[in-house]
């Protein structure tokens, strides 16, 4: 038989219009070890619908262009399987740096 | 001729005399306008070892094709000139209704050289000079210029270009004001001006030239502009660059306190976030935009009401790199630069070398006047800005640059100049981002981060910003090729996300104004014959390998907090990127071009002509 994965919590981030649309610094979402992106940006949405449809895609396929997740400051996310660790976080910002 | 005039005006300030020089169109072609175009007109009109504070040293401003076209962004301006911070190539761009005025008035360029022998108000009306006498603007701002410009000349379309008294003064670092405070800031050329005893252009033109396809064009311009207020765009539209802030300090990427550490203990205060909450008055956007990244801000003390743009490399320099957290006092300081025509950026980093200096011990209250130029003290901030501006005080060995001051102040204090080629640097991190620590260490102009966009990459997930590797010099070299071709067109750089196929799409609007055939290749060459160039004019005026690296501070010591704690950059790991960039551009092991390259890319034969005989206007 079996079983779900176990999951822990973990602080999402949010940076700039991420923050300003959510109207708040961080959400936390229970999530697994490994984890697929679109099973992230999908329990965000949950979390915090009003990011739908400006930070994250329309439909829930992935966030928006302009938009990225950044592990715990460290690494950039560009897809795939995502592997977290208890201490870890996700950052939700924007990808373009220019200024 | 369709997109350009094919001329441009140069006036002789000590005769008092302007012609019309005649720019070949394979010049045209090739270097296609703004920052290339400039940098062919700099190589042409800049004589070999020219002072750049002297009368042989040109100051170029440059229009391009997609001025006047309406397409967003378009209304853009290049200034060229030999850098009195560097003594290099010296570039900044600007925006606004200018960039139309000077198309109209002036040709594809307008081209200054000599010294006028009183202060002087140029004078520009349909492509005939008038030299004004300017004496009575005198001291005054960059704002206070314009305005008196425009009610001494009776007409509210002239469009001015200015210094304030920092450019009057020759600080070398004094930036060219246009439309209420925009700024051509970076590398020197407000002192140019000054120099020239030159207080202010006014520019009034009758026409831009034709566009070969305005249908097509008209077309294609609704649907960028569309395309132009969607995802890719929403940082710039919303907090502007200060979103910069919060994301750079949990990245460990925040300059802060002369780049000792690199997250600051006040981010939050000074975040785009929080500015965006309690400072916003309102939007703004440079002519023919559709973004509208100017962010308004407004104090909210019990002080003086002082309102001003406020942008990333502003705040971050007057502010973390300064260990100022006060919001108020990091809006009066860019606005105090901003009507002192002042590059912030290098003004902030100058403050902040003379911090550490005071830190140290080795300037003291004696040197100050009494004033404590501890990190935090955002009133000493405020004064000797205004001191430098004026050149009072220590205000005048600030005036000169990090560089300069380390040099006079010597005991080592050249370890923490945080400058390269004399340039102060952006708030940038380079040893939290390795491929921006590249960029800044070769870019022609000095510490610059947008000639070189690199620093997308570390924020991206193709490279770890941590590390280095052989590919970072490809990199390199490719976002400052991108980023020659957007600053030549001109194009803003938020736009860049906006297109589909950049070189593809860009080449195409070339066609469709000048009626010349351009594909993407062609552009992408035009990228890399203008990086050359400028390289060229380097070499021309003294260039050594030596001159592309980073301050000692850099490659000494290692960052202390945040997420790259412990993160060094050696200058082992350095050169390993520097040889690679240099590979990728096919130079030389010393970082000189090789006369195979200049073939390559025309530039033997484009450079070998002499300025042509004037022509008719």
């Amino acid at each position: 038989m079996a079983h779900a994965p176990a999951t822990f919590q973990v602080p999402i981030e949010l940076f700039g219009t991420a923050r300003i649309r959510g109207g708040t610094r961080m959400v936390t979402l229970a999530l697994p070890s490994y984890v697929e992106l679109g099973q992230i940006v999908q329990a965000l949405a949950a979390e915090c619908p009003e990011l739908v449809g400006n930070v994250i895609r329309q439909d829930l396929s992935g966030l928006e262009d302009g938009y990225a997740f950044n592990r715990s400051g460290v690494a950039f996310l560009g897809g795939g399987t995502v592997s977290l660790q208890p201490g870890d976080s996700l950052l939700v910002l924007s990808s373009q740096a220019g200024g | 001729m369709y997109g350009y005039h094919g001329k441009a005006l140069v006036v002789d300030l000590t005769q008092r005399t302007h012609r019309w020089d005649p720019i070949p169109e394979d010049a045209l072609r090739g270097f296609i306008g703004g920052i290339g175009l400039g940098t062919y007109l700099l190589w042409k009109y800049c004589p070999p070892g020219a002072d750049p504070l002297g009368p042989d040293n040109p100051l170029i401003f440059v229009g391009s094709p997609l001025v006047g076209s309406r397409l967003t962004t378009s209304s853009k301006f290049a200034v060229l000139t030999k850098s009195p911070l560097t003594g290099f190539i010296g570039d900044s761009l600007s925006s606004s209704f200018l960039a139309t005025e000077l198309k109209k008035a002036c040709g594809d360029a307008l081209i200054v050289t000599g010294h006028a022998d009183s202060p002087t108000l140029l004078f520009v009306h349909e492509g005939k000079p008038q030299f004004l006498d300017a004496s009575g603007l005198l001291g005054l701002s960059t704002t206070e210029t314009e305005r008196a410009v425009k009610d001494r000349l009776g007409d509210k379309r002239i469009r001015v270009a200015s210094i304030g008294p920092a450019g009057e003064n020759l600080v070398k670092y004094a930036s060219i004001a246009n439309d209420g405070g925009r700024q051509a800031g970076r590398c020197g050329p407000g002192a140019v001006m000054g120099s020239k005893n030159l207080k202010a252009i006014a520019l009034r033109g009758a026409e831009s030239p034709r566009i070969a396809d305005p249908a097509a064009t008209h077309n294609y311009s609704l649907d960028l502009s569309r395309r132009s207020l969607g995802a890719a765009t929403e940082k710039y539209r919303d907090l502007g660059t200060m979103a910069n802030v919060s994301v750079f300090n949990r990245l460990a990427a925040l300059p802060t306190r002369n780049f000792r550490e690199s997250t600051f203990e006040g981010a939050e205060r000074v975040s785009g976030e929080q500015l965006h909450e309690e400072h916003l008055e309102k939007n703004a956007n440079c002519a023919n935009c559709t973004i509208g990244c100017e962010k308004i801000l407004v104090t909210n003390d019990s002080g003086t009401k002082t309102k001003g743009r406020m942008e990333y490399e502003s705040l971050f320099a007057l502010g973390p790199l300064c260990g100022i957290d006060d919001p108020n006092t990091v809006i009066r300081a860019a606005g105090l630069c901003d009507e002192l025509g002042m590059d912030t950026i290098s003004a902030g980093v100058t403050l902040a070398w003379a911090m550490e200096c005071f830190d140290r011990g080795l300037i003291t209250t004696e040197d100050t006047g009494g004033i404590d130029l501890a990190f935090g003290n955002g009133d000493a901030l405020l004064t000797l800005l205004e001191q430098t501006g004026n050149r009072q005080g220590i205000g005048d060995l600030l005036a000169e640059g990090t560089r300069r001051a380390a040099e006079r102040v010597g005991q080592g204090s050249h370890a923490w100049a945080m400058q390269v080629k004399g340039l102060e640097m952006p708030g940038y991190e380079p040893r939290s981002l390795k491929t921006m620590a590249l960029g800044l260490a070769v870019t022609p102009r000095g510490a610059c981060h947008n000639r070189s966009s690199a620093y997308e990459a570390d924020f991206s997930d193709r490279v770890d910003r941590f590390s280095v590797d052989e590919h970072r010099g490809r990199i390199a070299a490719e976002s400052e090729d991108f980023s020659a071709v957007l600053d030549s067109l001109i194009w803003c750089k938020f736009l860049r996300k906006a297109f589909s196929d950049f070189y593809e799409e860009s080449a195409r609007v070339y066609t469709m104004i000048t009626g010349w055939e351009m594909s993407a290749d062609d552009l992408r060459m035009a990228g890399e014959r203008i990086n050359n160039l400028k390289k060229l004019f380097n070499i021309r005026e003294g260039w050594r390998r030596a001159d592309d690296t980073l301050p000692p501070r850099v490659l000494q010591e290692t960052l202390p907090s945040g997420v790259a704690a412990g993160v060094g950059l050696t200058p082992q790991e350095l050169d390993y990127m520097i040889g690679g960039y240099y590979r990728a551009r096919g130079w030389a092991e010393d970082g000189m071009v090789p006369w195979s390259k200049r073939d390559e890319l025309g530039l033997t034969a484009l450079l070998r002509d002499p300025v042509k005989s004037p022509v008719a206007m």
